[in-house]
């Protein structure tokens, strides 16, 4: 997995503030997985692979669904505060998968240059057109996004968060 | 002119140069095109202007093989077919789609396939069909229609899936919107409450007459010189097989063909879908009303809408079945949740960036899939013989773990054809919404719509819908050992008798029915014009 070629920082300052990072779309996770690769790296004493920042005005989608009940966000450790939603899905994709090496989860993320928002929006299309897709409890999920929201789900149980 | 056999003397013989047997879409289609052609027209109901229990009783049948049901109730034979003025016109949802190319062609990945006609010789007929059915007219075009409605539709980067027009007629009754017309008609008379229980014969090759009882005890005889069989999908199999004068198998059967190959549009109800756009943007799969602006509808009002389909080439290409998709959105109350267990549709929300537990922008999906054709998918004489002493129905419907298979893969393409697109990722889950669960949920309760948390899709056991769509049953083909009419929907075997509705088509494709019976009715309309005159 590298993003060397990308300037910019590591995960832990990628530019998404905590209460904004709820709000990330699909697109949206997997950028800021990638960008938390690079702390999650440097955690582990390897070579960090830095991101550039997010832009969260890519990264909020145009529409968000009516809200009855916000369920309270989960600190996870090198992206910040995540919807549970995200980190019970991968949770169910773990389980469905029955992957459990979080590093080969993390090397399976998608790789390349440009904006890290725009880049990992056209991961999805891409494996979405490519027919690269994961069946979750019926939800026909992109790859990308589906190990976006496995690698969060790791993250958070490693984290005991 | 309208009569009722009841009032007839027994012993009458009534002749015309054409009898119709059924007064429904084909029917009075038929009767009506032939109105003025200076052929004198007999058009034979078995029953009233109205659904009458004693007349419903004579539909009623035995299901042997897979159960006929709506999805998850089950559903009697005499609850499908209606049998008044009108004929299933009467419960129809008003669906309008002409067939498409492939299905007309000979696939050789299916065991049966190939109809001895192609598009260019139902097209002359589409924009008459249209009239009658009650709709704009022939053109189907997305483009044409999206300017129509003032409606766009998303654009899917797909070879395999694409978005078709469904052009909707508001409660197109034909009993009730061309009664006028049938009691106008100097030249056609409708009977109403005549029953034909045997299509006589003395040699197999030629009908000599109907022998027609009322339930009143009324027995008549319709001589003509030409018959056309118009009576619904099953209930043609049914006459010719009870029609034993010259043969014990039944008119027309010397192949074996006649009940066989019964066909439905698979019904299928997959999941649910998150959206990742304004739900706006997908109105047009809700649709809008269009006027008529001419011919004799001119000023009815009726309604279009976009939905997706399997493309033919991706058909080709795969050589799979067709299949359409109804995408339809806002149908989900807000605030419910739609699942107990599993990866649940707010989950999904989530990862998409929607806050809160359930978002409002949700659709649901509904299926009709082909069915490959299986000869021993067919209609039967049962050994319980009703008020006028024939033998009921049984019908033995069936369909294949592949059949389920390929509605799985269309479902499929939709799911990454709207995930690429942007539009928002869609859950499978065939069969597995209760279509009644959606009445009962309450915005904001949690309600489970699932019978199960879909970990694994049960390919054997999902349920499937009928669409009440009986089709193939007296299949057209050239060659008589493959088919039981031929172009021209004549019997191949029996020369003055013809057979309308959905029962002659080759293939069942997946357009719904109506339009495409009523385009061939008035094809046979035009053809007995030509050979009688």
């Amino acid at each position: 997995m590298s993003t060397a070629s990308e300037p910019g920082s590591s995960g832990a300052d990628t530019g998404v503030s905590r209460r904004t990072a709820v709000r990330v779309g699909s697109g949206g996770i997997l950028a800021l997985v990638i960008g938390g690769v690079a702390g999650w790296v440097d955690r582990r004493g390897d070579d960090p692979a830095p991101v550039g920042p997010i832009d969260l005005a890519v990264a909020t989608p145009t529409t968000t669904g009516v809200s009855t009940t916000t369920p309270a966000p989960v600190v996870v450790p090198e992206i910040g505060e995540i919807d549970p939603g995200i980190i019970a899905l991968g949770r169910r994709v773990l389980e469905t998968t029955g992957e459990t090496d979080l590093e080969s989860l993390v090397a399976a993320l998608p790789d390349g240059e440009g904006d890290p928002v725009e880049r990992a929006a056209r991961f999805v299309r891409d494996d979405f057109l490519a027919g690269r897709t994961v069946t979750v409890d019926g939800w026909v999920l992109a790859v990308s996004e589906a190990r976006a929201a496995a690698v969060i789900a790791m993250w958070c149980d490693e984290a005991a968060c | 002119m309208l009569i009722d056999a009841r009032s007839l003397p027994s012993g009458t013989t009534r002749r015309a140069d054409v009898c119709v047997i059924g007064g429904g879409a084909a029917g009075i289609t038929i009767a009506l095109e032939l109105a003025g052609s200076g052929l004198e027209v007999l058009l034979l109901e078995s029953g009233g202007e109205v659904e009458e229990p004693d007349t419903r009783d004579l539909a009623a049948g035995e299901s042997i093989g897979r159960p006929a049901t709506t999805l998850d109730s089950p559903v009697r034979l005499d609850q499908m077919r209606l049998r008044y003025l009108g004929g299933t016109t009467n419960h129809w949802a008003g669906f309008c789609r002409p067939l498409s190319p492939i299905d007309f062609e000979v696939r050789d990945h299916l065991a049966v396939s190939g109809w001895p006609i192609g598009p260019a010789d139902l097209e002359p007929f589409l924009a008459r069909a249209a009239e009658w059915v009650r709709i704009s007219d022939e053109n189907f075009d997305v483009a044409t229609w999206e300017e129509r409605l003032g409606l766009a539709t998303p654009k899917l980067d797909s070879a395999a899936i694409d978005t078709f027009t469904y052009q909707l007629t508001f409660p197109t009754k034909f009993g009730e919107l061309y009664r006028r017309d049938l009691l106008d008609a100097d030249d056609v008379t409708v009977v109403l409450h005549a029953n034909v229980v045997n299509l006589a014969t003395a040699d197999g090759r030629r009908v000599d007459g109907l022998d027609v009882r009322t339930l009143t005890g009324t027995a008549l005889r319709v001589e003509a010189t030409a018959y056309v069989l118009a009576a619904g999908g099953i209930e043609n199999a049914r006459l010719l097989l009870a029609s034993t004068d010259a043969d014990p198998a039944g008119l027309g059967n010397g192949n074996d063909l006649v009940g066989r190959h019964f066909t439905e549009h698979l019904q299928v109800y997959a999941g649910f879908g998150v959206l990742d756009v304004d739900p706006s943007e997908l109105v047009g799969y809700n649709g809008g009303d269009v006027t008529i602006t001419a011919g004799r509808h001119a000023g009815s009002v009726h309604g279009a809408k976009f939905a997706l389909g399997l493309t033919d080439e991706h058909l080709r290409e795969a050589k799979t079945t067709g299949m359409e998709i109804q995408i339809l959105p806002s149908s989900f109350p807000a605030g419910a949740p739609v699942q107990e267990e599993g990866a649940t549709m707010a989950d999904v929300a989530a990862l998409l960036g929607h806050t809160g537990a359930m978002p409002a922008s949700s659709v649901y999906l509904q299926g009709l899939a082909e069915q490959e054709l299986d000869p021993e998918s067919r209609v039967l004489l049962g050994s319980a013989t009703d008020a006028l002493g024939m033998r009921r129905v049984q019908l033995d419907w069936r369909y294949s773990a592949r059949d389920r298979e390929r509605a799985l893969d269309g479902y499929r393409i939709a799911a990454e054809a709207f995930g690429a697109a942007g539009l928002g990722r869609l859950q499978l889950v065939p069969g597995g919404i209760h279509a009644d669960a959606l009445a009962d949920l309450v915005p904001g309760e949690w309600v489970s719509a699932y019978s199960s948390t879909p970990s694994e899709i049960d390919l054997e056991n999902f349920v499937i819908g009928m669409g009440f769509h009986h089709m193939c049953t007296t299949r057209m083909a050239a060659d008589p050992s493959e088919g039981v009419v031929d172009a021209d929907c004549r019997m191949h075997e029996v020369d003055n008798l013809w057979v309308g509705g959905s029962s002659v088509f080759a293939t069942g494709g997946v357009a719904t029915p109506t339009y495409s019976i009523v385009a061939l009715a008035v094809r046979l309309a035009d053809h007995l014009t030509t050979v009688l005159r």
